[in-house]
C-alpha cells in the first residue's frame, strides 16, 4: 500500500540559490514546485484555462518574491499563501466564467481519450466524471482544502494560515470533500458497497 | 466494527486510517477485513489518481520564457525590456532609429502645420503698464501688468 502523501520542501541550498538569482537554480525550483502549483489552481479555479494563466502569474509572482522567504514556514506553505493572494486578485481582474464550463467538458473530453493509455474506456470515463465531480460538484473553498491536505499533504493549521480560516473549519471543510469524493468514488464501484450505501 | 460500518467511516476517514496504521478502529477494522482493506485501497488509489490528473489538465508554462519575464520585472535587477516590449522594438535591429525619428516628424509637423485653431474666444495676455511707478527691495524685479478689468493690476515680483 502506498504512503500518505507527503510534501517535501525542496533543498534550502536550491532555494538559496534561487534567492540569489541564479537562473539554474529558479527555473529547477519551478520544475518542482510545478505539479503542486497547477493542481492548486485548478483546484481553486475550477477551471483549466484559468488556471494555466493562474499557475503562470504564480510563477511570475515566486520569481519575484522569493527573496522575501525567510524559512520561517515551509516553502509551500509560503508559496501557496502567496499564490493564494495571487489568485484573489486575478479572480477579481478577470471575470472569464462565461468560458469556463465549455472549456472544462473539453479538458474532461481530453483526459479520458488520452490519459492512462493502458486503461479501459470505463476506467477513463470513471476518472473524469471524478474530475468532474470534484470541480463541479464541490464548492471551492472545499477543494483547495482537499488538494492542500490530501495531494499536498500539508496540515490543518498550515493550511489554515493559507486559507485564513481556523483549523476546526479546515477540518470540516476537508470531511465534506472527502465524503462527496469517496462517496462517489464508491458509486462507480457498486461490486464493493451496494449492500452499504445508501 | 462492522462492515457497514467501516464503509461509512472510510467516507470521512483520513488517509493513515484507510492504510490501516494507527489505534482507530477504523485501522483495526482494515487491517482485519480484507474486502474493506480493498476498499480503502481504492479509494485512496482513485484520489492519487485524481491528484495527477489535475496537474495534466492544466498546461504547463515555457519557463525559460516565464523566467525572462520575470527576472526582467524583479526588484533589484536591470531595468531591461521584456520579452513583449522586446518583440515591439525589433526594428532597431534594421538600424532604424525609431524614437529620433518619430521626435523629427514631431518637430516637422508641429512648425510646418501652421498655427492650429481652437475653438473658444482667444485669449488675451494682459500687457505691461508703463507709468505705474513702483519702488522694488533691492535684488529683486516686478513687472507690472494690465488686466482686462481697468480697476485691477497685477503687480509680478520676482
Amino acid at each position: 500500500m502506498k504512503s500518505p502523501p507527503s510534501r517535501i520542501d525542496p533543498d534550502p541550498i536550491l532555494i538559496e540559490k534561487a534567492q540569489q538569482g541564479d537562473r539554474k537554480a529558479l527555473r529547477s525550483l519551478l520544475e518542482e514546485v510545478g505539479p503542486p502549483v497547477r493542481q492548486w489552481a485548478l483546484a481553486h479555479t475550477g477551471d483549466p484555462d484559468s488556471a494555466s494563466d493562474l499557475s503562470q502569474e504564480v510563477f511570475l509572482l515566486l520569481v519575484r518574491k522569493i527573496s522575501s522567504y525567510r524559512g520561517e514556514a515551509r516553502f509551500l506553505t509560503w508559496l501557496f499563501t502567496v499564490t493564494r493572494n495571487q489568485a484573489l486578485e486575478d479572480t477579481r481582474r478577470r471575470g472569464r466564467q462565461e468560458k469556463k464550463m465549455n472549456r472544462l467538458k473539453i479538458e474532461m473530453e481530453r483526459i479520458r481519450e488520452t490519459s492512462n493509455p493502458g486503461a479501459t474506456e470505463v476506467d477513463r470515463k470513471r476518472l473524469g466524471d471524478l474530475i468532474t465531480t470534484f470541480v463541479q460538484e464541490l464548492p471551492a473553498r472545499q477543494r483547495e482544502v482537499f488538494q492542500l491536505s490530501e495531494l499536498q499533504g500539508l496540515s490543518s493549521p498550515e493550511i489554515g494560515v493559507i486559507l485564513e480560516m481556523a483549523p476546526v473549519s479546515v477540518r470540516a471543510a476537508l470531511l465534506k470533500a472527502r465524503r462527496s469524493l469517496r462517496k462517489k468514488i464508491l458509486e462507480q464501484h457498486t461490486e464493493f458497497v451496494e449492500e452499504y450505501l445508501p | 466494527m462492522t462492515c457497514s460500518d467501516a464503509v461509512h467511516r472510510i467516507l470521512e476517514g483520513d488517509p493513515l486510517d484507510l492504510q490501516g496504521h494507527g489505534d482507530s478502529s477504523l485501522a483495526e477494522h482494515i487491517r482485519t477485513c480484507p474486502r474493506c482493506r480493498a476498499m480503502a485501497e481504492l479509494v485512496l488509489e482513485e484520489e492519487r489518481r485524481l491528484g495527477i490528473q489535475m496537474v495534466g489538465a492544466v498546461e504547463v508554462p515555457d519557463l525559460d520564457q516565464l523566467l525572462d519575464e520575470a527576472l526582467e520585472k524583479r526588484p533589484g535587477t536591470s531595468p531591461k525590456t521584456t520579452s513583449r516590449e522586446h518583440r515591439g522594438l525589433q526594428f532597431k535591429r534594421f538600424g532604424l532609429p525609431l524614437i529620433p525619428l518619430a521626435a523629427a516628424a514631431a518637430v516637422v509637423t508641429l512648425f510646418l502645420g501652421g498655427e492650429p485653431s481652437l475653438p473658444g474666444d482667444s485669449y488675451a495676455p494682459p500687457q505691461r503698464t508703463a507709468g505705474l511707478g513702483v519702488e522694488v527691495p533691492e535684488g529683486q524685479n516686478a513687472a507690472v501688468l494690465a488686466t482686462n478689468n481697468p480697476d485691477i493690476t497685477v503687480l509680478w515680483f520676482f
